[in-house]
């Protein structure tokens, strides 16, 4: 027994003296971009943030590649964007990051879906013979930009929870942030005034919340169900529907789907397949939160 | 001197039982409503260990007895015969146990030669609030390797390699243990961790009592080259006294490259994983024992050593094409023989939950054909992917 404690117990020393979160700056990873776009204009200099998922990376597919858990194992604060979005990768990485600051309950991980209201939840008794992905309501929320105010808001109250001695540099960043947001929504209302929208097709209900905000909506999914690649079938009942529609169709593609199928319809349809982003990162120029929603909204007025 | 025993107990299991029990009330109510929460017996689900279940079942055709291969061990998970297949059935409860533990239990039936058998696979506690280690106790498969620790619905093969089944049984290295993993604090991953288990692997260790602990350790570590391309090496070991009193020694690296493109995800995958393991042996050979030779000790030269590698390609959204070579007798040791398989499969996978998988092999000594077909399906709990 002696030799087990003796080699248990020289690990954890090993451990603990390596320990040392003297850094100053507040460090904060979040899994996907957006809200990494949101804490870096909340922190200004007084953050240190990154994302481990680039805007162009599947959020529904990504691995739970070891090298996220040296990350996390240096933050101080994680954000998710939650609604079960990160489950296949999120859960291993926390745990193998060996950080218990930042395990879910503890003041170190935000869940950001807390700030918003889901949509698309399904109803109770609902079971995976309809699809996966998204049992717990639709989790790309970002794209609302009253959901977005709402999660900066909620990520600028915890970081200054977690350094109060930079509360007032996180309320500037905050207040600018609002304002850009706020201003991105308007140029959109402004982009999609006097729009007559086409039919829309997306790829995943990718946009839904978008659509909710600016009075739009999809008329058809390319997936024939959350997370199910499409069948030459559906592809055909779909072309042919569209095909019928007064006005050609408009693909909206997100770019960590294969864009063939959509460029392939659209042939067939005479509509038109945009790639656009859905997250910051997600396409070249797409950089800002302001430049994401306008991307999607100048696809949609075909400007 | 008294000998006092090292023995490492495992308790788990009633605790579990417990805890399987208690969920069978409320889940019996939820016809009535996912609403309802209550319950007059205090029995509440709001905590409820999150539940999976997977099935194993399938079909194995063998070209003739496998027993002539010199390796009678050597054709495992197929039942070794023609046959349609029951392979496994599993339940696994995991949960946060409170803010210092987390709790896992993995119950499993599965079938070897012709009998069922119940067991508890794993039933372990893991700490969760200490900075950089990761402190586990129970009953876990090993940290050896990269196969040795997966259970059998996520191989990525029907079967085991042939190092696997051969050196370490058809239950792997899987015992009562305590483990420390540490995190290194580099700008890039390394784990090193180190255990003593109980050493009732009765092809390496099983020592007459009083000395039965083994104690092992592994190094792990990833290197990324850009976003899409990762490689990980590891160097594994393991030891304890064995049946005839002196130690076996087993050492073991594995090297796994991945190509996974940025933005194509779902789609696209490829990986190509090899690992070598070599058994070691001091003291005398041990003589085969009354069953004689299915793969104990007896039969296992010291000093052999043996391998796989694979290449399994994801070439759609559900589709993998997939091929591995492995071997015994690299070396040989003190007078063992060899044997070579070649194996190719191809699997639809629907999603994440499901999958349908046809195998093919070729033992070249004796040259017997194989194929199996799987069906692997999963229920529950979202299953998390390891990397
Ligand atoms: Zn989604």
């Amino acid at each position: 027994m002696k030799r087990i404690a003796i080699v248990l117990l020289s690990l954890a020393g090993l451990a603990a003296g390596m320990e040392g979160k003297a850094q100053a700056r507040l460090r904060v990873v979040s899994t996907v971009e957006d809200l990494a776009y949101f804490a870096r204009a909340i922190g200004g200099d007084a953050a240190d943030v990154q994302s481990i998922l680039k805007g162009y990376q599947d959020p529904h597919f990504a691995a739970a590649r070891p090298s996220y858990m040296v990350t996390v194992s240096r933050a101080d604060l994680v954000l998710s964007v939650g609604l079960d979005l990160e489950i296949g990768w999120l859960p291993l990485v926390l745990q193998g990051a060996r950080n218990p600051d930042v395990l879910p309950g503890n003041s170190g991980f935000l869940d950001c879906s807390q700030f918003i209201t889901p949509i698309e939840v399904p109803p109770a008794g609902a079971d995976r013979s309809k699809g996966d992905l998204h049992p717990k309501g639709n989790p790309h929320y970002w794209l609302d930009p009253e959901n977005a105010l709402a999660v900066a808001r909620g990520i600028a109250a915890r970081m200054g929870q977690l350094d109060p001695a930079s509360t007032s540099v996180f309320q500037g960043g905050l207040a600018r942030l609002e304002a850009e947001i706020a201003s991105a929504r308007d140029e959109v209302r402004t982009m999609l005034q006097g729009v007559d929208p086409p039919a829309i097709v997306t790829y995943h209900v990718t946009f839904s919340y978008f659509f909710d905000r600016f009075g739009l909506r999809a008329t058809a999914y390319i997936e024939p169900k959350p997370g199910i690649p499409p069948t030459p079938s559906h592809v055909a009942t779909l072309n042919e529907t569209l095909a019928r529609l007064p006005r050609p169709p408009l693909f909206l593609v997100e770019p960590y789907y294969d864009p063939d199928i959509p460029r392939e319809m659209a042939e067939r349809t005479r509509g038109r397949a945009v790639i656009v982003p859905s997250s910051v990162g997600g396409i070249a120029g797409a950089d800002s939160y302001r430049a994401v929603l306008t991307a999607v909204a100048r696809a949609i007025a075909g400007k | 001197m008294t000998s006092s025993r090292p023995y490492l107990v495992l308790f788990l299991f009633t605790v579990s039982t417990w805890e399987a029990s208690a969920q069978v009330a409320p889940l019996g109510a939820s016809s009535f409503g996912l609403q309802d929460r209550s319950s007059g017996f205090g029995l509440t689900r709001d905590y409820n260990p999150a539940i999976g279940a997977n099935l194993l079942l399938g079909a194995e055709y063998l070209s003739r007895d496998a027993s002539g291969l010199g390796w009678p061990h050597a054709v495992e998970h197929g039942a070794g015969e023609t046959g349609i297949l029951f392979q496994e059935a599993e339940v696994g409860l995991a949960a946060a146990v409170d803010p210092y533990f987390r709790g896992d239990v993995i119950i499993a039936l599965h079938r070897h030669k012709d009998e069922f058998h119940v067991e508890v696979e794993e039933g372990y506690v893991t700490t969760l609030s200490l900075p950089r280690v990761t402190l586990r106790g129970g009953k876990f498969y090993l940290p050896f390797g990269r196969h040795n620790v997966l259970h059998t619905h996520a191989f990525p093969f029907v079967d085991a390699p042939l190092t696997n089944v051969v050196f370490f049984g058809h239950e792997g290295l899987n015992e009562a243990a305590v483990e420390a993993a540490v995190l290194l604090p580099l700008p890039w991953f390394v784990e090193a961790s180190a255990w003593a288990a109980n050493g009732d692997n009765e092809i390496l260790f099983h020592a007459p009592k009083g000395r039965d602990l083994a104690y092992g350790g592994r190094l792990h570590t990833l290197v990324e080259f850009g976003e899409s391309v990762t490689a990980e090496v590891g160097g594994s070991y393991a030891g304890g006294r064995n049946v005839a009193e002196g130690w076996t020694h087993v050492f073991g690296g594995d090297l796994t490259l991945r190509w996974r493109p940025a933005s194509r995800e779902r789609y696209n995958q490829l990986i190509w994983q090899s690992e070598y393991v070599q058994v070691r042996r001091t003291g005398p050979r041990p003589v085969a024992p009354a069953e004689a030779a299915m793969a104990s000790q007896a039969t296992l030269a010291s000093g052999m050593g043996g391998f796989y590698s694979f290449v399994a390609a994801q070439v759609a959204q559900q589709w993998w094409v997939q091929a591995r070579f492995d071997a015994l007798g690299y070396p040989r040791g003190d007078g063992g023989s060899r044997l070579h398989r070649a194996s190719g499969l191809l699997a639809f996978v629907p999603t994440e939950f499901s999958a349908i998988r046809l195998q093919y092999s070729y033992f070249h000594e004796g040259h017997v054909h194989q194929v199996l077909f799987q069906v692997n399906v999963t229920m529950g709990a979202h299953p998390a992917h390891g990397y």
